[in-house]
């Protein structure tokens, strides 16, 4: 059971979370890891922000939203505290890009699985990061992470985002689908690549919980991503069956 | 001479419909001592059991051995003959289709030597064999494990199913130590995440899990091969690697498949076993005529959601236990028999609210001998509801085995010699990535023989270095 060792505060909404973990500090760059507060409440996938293999700790970053049960275990995680599971690393570890002009765009916790790959990607690329302000993720209190950018961009939302006029070969964003989406159409010649969000239960491939469909086919982001190339993915598939399915969800039933 | 009671088979005490429809406790409630007994007595010990019964029995369960120890009185020894081939005798009772392997080669209901029809029903073995696990686990005798010393290999196994339980086992009890990954949080592979509780009490896989561990096995859940560890570096850090993945991926196929409320069976299981949310569904069609479809609708049922079971053969043709098809009935499912379903229909905002269905007849034999179902013309109609579970074919995740290219047939499961060896040596697989998906009792078996042959392959190794 991984124990939770340091929790800071980075917003009212933002935590950053360090735990024991031997499996999980052995991820590579661009990997997930599934946790289970309680035994009951559901796993919720999470990115692996850093990981030291030497102490066998991770850092993540965990966001407070409307839901209930992650209001639950966002208020009450703590120090000394024993999670009752973790599981992982989870997905594809990012590629390895070489001689390459990159933009990251962060939104949310999107940050945690972008400053993970950045870190890997730095030596041999140009790397660029778009920050996307909102009110639950507050720039200043990241900022130490985000000194291995050459250059820092700020936006208070998707929408004021625009291209800042300099060439990128790679744009690579997570934390929100509708950002991917929208990059898609903004960079319309480029490769743009998103860590795709979807319900998931299994995190193995077992369960199809979280297909999407890619290029006409079946994928499974568990398994095959969460890294995929966003002009394939259909996103008006994948937020009726995600987002609408997420609204239907309840929780108090029988078991 | 003794009279053959042909007729008075004893049936488990059941939870009234009312009742078990409302909960997932057990709803066979079991036999008591008196029953067992009774029982017992309509065997008439068959002398050449082993080309009855004994065969039936996919693991060779010594029948009419523990079942005249029962007809003693003598609970416990009964209890020793039986776990010499399976272990699990509380899980092999409750789960294994017996009408098509131990009970349907009792002489009471069908010669297997003359391979003819007899003239009267069964011995219930199942029921006895669960009796016999129950009560010793519930009267709290521990019956020792003789574990031989330390041999000083040790050996991985990938998945926690009853394959890689069976041949953890086997194995610990030679003196090898075994450390047992599993992926998901709970043990048992999908006796855990599968059966449902109202079929398998979850606590009788946990105390058959806790003699592992007092026999020295260690568990590690949350450890998925292929991701927090690669299969590589299982074998270059033990003598042998077993894998017992199984077959459980879920599989889709059907026009609508990505509408809202379409789910695959184990996404629908998993979901209730783990305890996760789901959506509300008032009215769901699941599609299968397998174990698999049953547990759906059991689970179903039990959320008070109106049930539709639609399989395109009939019940004679299906891998499900017999008597769950006439529970799951008398609970209220509606079954189809005989209907193939076409085409899952949305609404506007995509969510599901039918599946088209046409009728079929049975046909001429297919290649198999079975009369092949051919579409009946004209015989469209759909089925109301708001959620579909798909609940057919299922095929091995290859996720902890890709990376070492490990050898497999067309099916996708992984091919082995005569040993249960891949075709990397060291590395052994059995159970459902191997037979490609089939009952809890087989898989145990297989994982049990695997175990045999990877002490072989130590032993003879260290002799050949
Ligand atoms: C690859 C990946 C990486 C992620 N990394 C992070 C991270 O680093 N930090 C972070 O805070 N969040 C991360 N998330 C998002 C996080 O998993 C979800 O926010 C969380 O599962 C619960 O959603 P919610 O509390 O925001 O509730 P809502 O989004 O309001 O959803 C309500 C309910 O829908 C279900 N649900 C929604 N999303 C998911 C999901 N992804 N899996 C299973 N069930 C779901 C749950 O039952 C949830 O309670 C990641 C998601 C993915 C797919
Ligand atoms: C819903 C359902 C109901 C069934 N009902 C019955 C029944 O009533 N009676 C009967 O006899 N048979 C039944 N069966 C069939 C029976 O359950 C299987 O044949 C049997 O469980 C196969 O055992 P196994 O050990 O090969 O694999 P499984 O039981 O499938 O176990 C495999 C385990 O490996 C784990 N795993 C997979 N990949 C990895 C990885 N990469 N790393 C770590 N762990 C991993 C999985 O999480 C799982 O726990 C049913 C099957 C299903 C799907
Ligand atoms: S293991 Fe299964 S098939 Fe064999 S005797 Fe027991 S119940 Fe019958
Ligand atoms: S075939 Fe039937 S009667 Fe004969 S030993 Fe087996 S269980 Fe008993
Ligand atoms: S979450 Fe189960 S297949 Fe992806």
């Amino acid at each position: 059971m991984a124990e939770v060792l340091e929790v800071l505060d980075i917003s009212k909404s933002l935590k950053l979370i360090k735990l024991r973990s031997l499996y999980l500090s052995k991820a590579k760059p661009g990997q997930f890891f599934v946790m289970q507060y309680q035994e009951k409440p559901e796993r919720i996938p999470l990115f692996i922000m850093d990981s030291n293999q030497n102490e066998n700790t991770i850092t993540f970053l965990l966001q407070k939203s409307d839901d209930i049960l992650n209001i639950e275990i966002f208020d009450n995680i703590k120090v000394g505290q024993r999670l009752y599971y973790v599981e992982g690393p989870a997905g594809k570890p990012f590629p390895l890009l070489e001689n390459k002009n990159i933009l990251f765009v962060s939104m949310n916790w999107g940050f945690a699985g972008i400053y993970n790959i950045a870190k890997y990607l730095k030596s041999k690329n140009n790397i660029d990061l778009a920050f996307i302000d909102t009110d639950s993720v507050n720039l200043e209190v990241l900022k130490p992470f985000t000194t291995i950018f050459n250059n820092v961009y700020e936006y208070s939302s998707i929408d004021t985002f625009g291209q800042n006029g300099k060439h990128y070969d790679v744009i690579v964003s997570a934390g929100s689908n509708e950002l991917a989406k929208e990059l898609v159409s903004i960079y319309e010649d480029k490769e743009v690549v998103c860590a795709v969000i979807t319900r998931m239960l299994c995190t193995v491939g077992l369960c199809l919980a979280c297909r999407i469909q890619y290029d006409g086919k079946m994928k499974l982001p568990c398994v095959e991503g969460p890294w995929l190339d966003a002009s394939k993915i259909d996103f008006d598939d994948l937020n009726r069956r995600h987002l609408i399915l997420k609204d239907v969800l309840v929780r108090s039933r029988k078991s | 001479m003794k009279k053959i009671r042909y007729y008075d088979r004893n049936q488990e005490i059941l939870m009234p419909v009312e009742k078990r429809t409302k909960t997932f406790e057990e709803y066979a409630l079991g036999y008591t001592i008196n029953l067992a007994i009774d029982e017992a007595k309509r065997c008439i010990l068959c002398k050449d059991a082993e080309k009855r019964c004994i065969r039936g029995c996919p693991i060779n369960v010594d029948i009419p051995g523990f079942i005249s120890k029962i007809a003693e009185g003598n609970i416990l020894e009964a209890y020793k003959i039986i776990i010499q081939t399976d272990i699990f005798p509380s899980i092999c009772g409750r789960v294994c289709p017996q009408e098509r392997q131990c009970e349907g080669a009792c002489i009471l209901y069908f010669d297997t030597v003359r391979n003819k029809r007899n003239k009267g029903l069964p011995v219930n073995i199942g029921a006895l064999e669960k009796f016999v696990g129950d009560f010793v686990r519930i009267s709290g005798i521990e019956p020792q494990v003789d574990v031989e010393d330390k041999k000083g290999y040790k050996v991985a196994i990938v998945g926690s199913g009853p394959a890689s339980l069976g041949c953890a086992y086997e194995l610990a009890r030679k003196g090898i130590d075994v450390e047992v990954y599993e992926a998901l949080p709970r043990l048992g592979g999908v006796m855990f995440y599968g059966i449902p509780n109202a079929r398998l009490d979850k606590s009788i896989l946990e105390y058959e899990i806790n003699k592992l561990k007092k026999m020295g096995v260690k568990f590690h859940t949350g450890v998925v091969i292929g991701r927090s560890i690669s299969l590589k570096e299982l074998k270059d850090n033990f003598d042998a690697v077993f894998i017992g993945v199984g077959a459980g991926r879920g599989n889709l196929g059907i026009k609508g498949d990505n509408l809202i409320n379409v789910y695959s069976a184990i996404e629908f299981l998993m979901n209730i076993a783990l305890g996760c949310p789901m959506a509300d569904i008032k009215k769901v069609a699941i599609i299968g005529g397998g174990f698999t479809a049953v547990d759906c609708a059991i689970s179903a049922i039990r959320f008070g959601i109106e049930t539709h079971v639609v399989y395109r053969r009939t019940r004679e043709t299906s891998s499900a236990r017999d008597e769950e098809w006439d529970h799951i009935q008398e609970e209220g499912a509606i079954i189809h028999w005989l209907t193939q379903p076409k085409e899952i229909i949305g609404d506007e905002q995509g969510f599901v609210k039918g599946l088209r269905c046409v009728k079929m007849e049975l046909g001429e034999p297919d290649d198999s001998g079975r009369p092949k179902p051919i579409e009946i013309p004209n015989s469209d109609f759909v089925i109301d509801c708001d959620a579909v579970v798909l609940a057919i074919g299922q095929k091995p995740n290859p996720i902890a085995f890709e990376e070492l290219n490990l050898k497999t047939t067309k099916w996708g499961t992984l091919e082995v010699d005569e040993h249960y060896m891949c075709s990397v040596e060291g590395i052994f697989a059995s159970g459902d990535v191997v037979n490609g998906g089939d009952t809890v009792v087989r898989a145990l078996k297989e994982g049990k023989e695997a175990a045999k042959h990877i002490y072989d392959y130590l032993i003879n190794k260290s002799r050949r270095s």
